[in-house]
């Protein structure tokens, strides 16, 4: 009986160890895994000079480490949802704490369309910041991309 | 015999992590912009693009097939390069012009970037535009703070009298 007990308490220990373990690996690979669960993203970007509009808009980053039917390697694919609940598909890729997003945003009708780059770094375990850049599909021969581009920021957490 | 279940709950501890590192599942997305069919399919696209104003190099004129998707993954684009490595990247259109993007798949290390295609489809199998390169090492005298190099593209459609080549990567 005493060995039984024994056993029990140093299985129960054991566990317990283990859990610990397991939620410190967790927490530290959640922070730094832009594919680990999901990001609340605020964007904010000025108005071009011609007066295309983006203004601050929030999304919901699902990004994907994998593909279903699996490719040969990962595709990193991502889902932005907007805060009206448009689904748009976009890409994604990480080094470090640093990553770089894009995807194509939901045009409007009669309004100049774009492309979103967001290039961040993540700041804290559950918390990321940097730039974000919007390049409209209006014709700029004095920009080096040959669209009109503006510079904006965004911040994003973790849900 | 006194370490086994420690032993053992670490392997299950281990079970767990690895679980937790499986793939999710691909939400289904639902994309409601106008989109011209013609795009749809694979199409074999020749890039030029010139080595940019810090040196970083897109590559020598290459083609590369590309196949655009409107499926249960929404408006996805992926770009088959030299030995199957596949660049993802999406998409939208509106009548015959449409923008496409990327994300450049790097190892760790390299000066990485971001690619916009902005494009028209001429004809059912043709198509043209420019590409433009957004590389991750800053310059200061572009209005993004980016390395920007701006390229040319033209693609043919891979169907029909033309079929997709596996060894080019191109159409046959």
């Amino acid at each position: 009986m005493k060995r039984v007990n024994k056993y029990l308490k140093e299985s129960v220990k054991a566990v317990a160890a283990a859990l610990i373990v397991i939620a410190l690996v967790s927490t530290v690979a959640d922070a730094k895994k832009l594919w680990k669960k999901q990001w609340a993203i605020t964007v904010t970007v000025p108005d071009s000079i011609t007066g295309a509009h983006f203004g601050t808009q929030s999304f919901t980053i699902r990004a994907r480490n994998f593909d279903e039917p699996p490719s040969p390697l990962p595709l990193r694919k991502l889902t932005a949802t907007t805060e009206g609940g448009a689904a748009i598909q976009g890409v994604w890729r990480q080094e470090g704490k640093n990553f770089s997003l894009t995807f194509e945003l939901p045009c409007q009708p009669d309004a100049v369309c774009g492309t979103v780059i967001v290039r961040g770094r993540f700041t804290g375990k559950k918390v990321m910041s940097g730039k974000a850049y919007v390049m409209w599909d209006t014709r700029d021969r004095d920009n080096r991309a040959g669209f009109e581009t503006v510079n904006g920021t965004f911040e994003g957490v973790q849900q | 015999m006194k370490h086994r279940p420690l032993l053992f709950s670490l392997l299950v501890a281990a079970l767990l992590i690895a679980a937790g590192a499986t793939p999710e599942a691909s939400p289904r997305a639902h994309d409601e912009q106008d989109f011209d069919s013609a795009l749809l399919g694979t199409w074999a696209i020749d890039f030029k693009v010139p080595v940019s104003p810090k040196g970083n190099d897109f590559g020598q004129p290459h083609r590369h097939q590309f196949k655009f998707s409107d499926g249960d993954d929404g408006h996805t684009v992926v770009a088959k390069e030299v030995f199957d490595v596949r660049v993802p990247g999406a998409w939208r259109a509106k009548g015959s012009e449409f923008s496409a993007t990327f994300e450049f798949t790097c190892p760790a290390g390299v000066i990485c970037g971001t690619v916009i295609m902005r494009g028209m489809i001429e004809s059912d199998d043709r198509m043209s535009g420019r590409v433009i390169v957004f590389w991750d090492e800053r310059d200061d005298t572009t209005p993004t703070g980016l390395d920007t190099v701006t390229g040319t593209f033209t693609g043919e459609k891979c169907s029909g009298r033309i079929s997709p080549s596996h060894d080019t990567g191109g159409c046959d």
